[in-house]
């Protein structure tokens, strides 16, 4: 296990996802360590997702350097970078953006087939284990479509699962979810970095969301975007904020 | 018309013109910079998950390919009746039934054929490329594809310029083989003075080595453009399905533009080769 940073940011600049020259968020430092639990949140139209893609390297910023497991993500040769991200899982907020043309369990084995050249069966096999392990394997082959947004975004996790990721973004998990699958959602994250059928060594997490309070007794690092800007916070910051009738965009100073 | 009038009407045309010419470099370098990507991508990429990527391949060589043959079968029987029956009158009046062969290969193997079948390709594959990409796009799924490491032109755009690429080629042999064949039997229905053998030693006389260079490049060249405009117009932006239609007129015009150039840059080929 690396013991660098998993992630870098400094003084980046967030691109807009429609925009990639326009920063959405501005001087943003920031440094994910291994095993770390972060809780992001954000009004509406605050950045969330343009910062969590940036972080994943999906996005390059418009200003500013990434380090991902201690290496400038964006001056490495194409070939280090795509070594890189298979490091880094990302699960997108809704449905989590499903391959609409392949049955779910085909959504995992095509990353499984096309990182490790394994045969069909063997990729279908490790699909349905972890199918299984979001408790999902009676709808493999069912189409994606067929699926409610809450389930497909299971299936997202899962497919994200498909690598040994070291670090893991999840987009908004927790929106639009009723109380027993934000359980679910919950204690499935709070044993994920420590299952080893799922990671090589300890998994940092990083998720997002609209408000603090779901996430207190999950999360140990807090942020807080808005205004443009990104801060981070203590816990007892971050539950002031959360009983802050204003919510947190309030918390960051233009 | 005014002299008001008169004095605008050159400044805004001339602004019109480059406005367009502008257009059109920035576009060709888009479209350079997109083909060397592609190709670059194409060429180092030899770790490449042959389980994953040879299923997409195939299905493209199907789709713009073998089920093109039928059609292609009904153009290359009217394309050999059409130039025979237009030359064979002339040419018997003439007396230079000698020429037949010769102007089968002028016509049909170094010109007509290679841009049809590009036309027919861009009709049934080059459209449907624009609109499956810019649907991924839309939906989200080029960005999952990345977020997984899998990097969307080697998973997408790659086997499109492979498959399309084998599809011109193999079906512009195969038109050709058509138009020959179709070719004889109009001189042999209309009684027209002319033996099998003599027909094609014509025609092997008539070709030279070139020709099977510069049929193949031509037409893996003219695959490999439409594939590459085409993915160029469905992953540039977000597609909404209002601007699926516009998208796609504008995909076939630069396409058979890109054809009808490349094809000029061959026929200096031809002369000078």
């Amino acid at each position: 296990m690396s013991e660098s940073p998993n992630i870098e940011l400094a003084r980046v600049e967030v691109p807009c996802e429609e925009e990639p020259q326009t920063a959405v968020v501005h001087g943003v430092d920031w440094v994910v360590r291994p095993g770390e639990r972060w809780a992001v949140c954000g009004g509406p139209g605050s950045g969330k997702t343009s910062l969590l893609c940036t972080g994943a390297g999906l996005n390059a910023p418009v200003a500013g350097t990434l380090r991902a497991f201690g290496r400038d993500y964006w001056g490495a040769t194409a070939s280090d970078r795509l070594a890189l991200s298979r490091r880094v899982g990302m699960v997108f907020d809704g449905g989590g953006r499903l391959f609409t043309h392949m049955s779910v369990v085909e959504n995992l084995v095509l990353p499984l087939q096309y990182h490790r050249e394994c045969d069909r069966e063997a990729a279908r096999e490790r699909a349905l284990q972890l199918l299984a392990l979001v408790g999902l394997e009676a709808w493999a082959d069912a189409a994606p479509a067929r699926l409610t947004t809450v389930t497909q975004r299971r299936v997202a996790l899962a497919r994200a699962l498909t690598e040994p990721v070291e670090l893991l973004f999840l987009d908004a998990p927790l929106v639009g979810l009723g109380p027993e699958e934000r359980h679910w959602w919950l204690l499935f994250l709070r044993d994920l970095s420590e299952r080893e059928d799922v990671t090589e060594g300890r998994m940092s997490i990083v998720t997002s969301g609209y408000e603090f309070s779901s996430w207190f007794g999950w999360a140990d690092r807090f942020a807080v975007l808005g205004n443009g800007f990104f801060r981070t916070l203590e816990e007892a910051e971050a539950r002031t904020v959360a009983a802050a009738a204003t919510g947190p965009a309030a918390s960051v100073g233009a | 018309m005014t002299i008001a009038q008169l004095e605008q009407l050159p400044d805004s045309l001339l602004e019109r013109m480059g406005r367009r010419v502008a257009d059109f470099v920035r576009l060709s370098r888009a479209l350079s910079a997109f083909a060397l990507i592609s190709l670059s991508v194409m060429l180092t990429r030899r770790d490449a998950p042959r389980r994953v990527m040879r299923p997409l391949i195939r299905a493209q060589i199907r789709n713009a390919g073998v089920r093109l043959v039928p059609m292609v079968t009904l153009l290359g029987t009217a394309l050999g009746l059409l130039v025979i029956a237009q030359t064979t009158a002339l040419l018997t009046r003439l007396g230079a039934q000698q020429y037949v062969g010769t102007i089968m290969v002028t016509v049909v193997v170094r010109e007509l054929g290679p841009l049809i079948t590009a036309i027919l390709v861009l009709a049934r594959a080059g459209t449907a490329s624009v609109v499956e990409l810019g649907t991924l796009r839309a939906l989200g799924e080029i960005r999952a594809l990345e977020s997984l490491g899998i990097d969307p032109i080697h998973y997408l755009v790659m086997p499109r310029m492979i498959g399309l690429a084998v599809a011109v080629f193999c079906l512009t042999v195969y038109l050709i083989l058509t138009a020959l064949v179709s070719g004889y039997l109009f001189v042999f229905l209309q009684g027209v003075p002319l033996k099998p053998g003599t027909y094609l030693s014509q025609i092997g006389d008539a070709l030279l080595w070139q020709d099977f260079a510069l049929l193949g490049l031509k037409t893996l060249t003219f695959g490999t453009a439409i594939a590459v405009v085409n993915c160029y117009q469905g992953l540039a932006r977000s597609l909404d399905l209002d601007d699926v239609a516009e998208v796609t007129a504008r995909a076939v015009v630069q396409s058979l533009t890109a054809c009808v150039i490349l094809d000029a840059f061959f026929l200096v080929g031809y002369v000078f080769v």
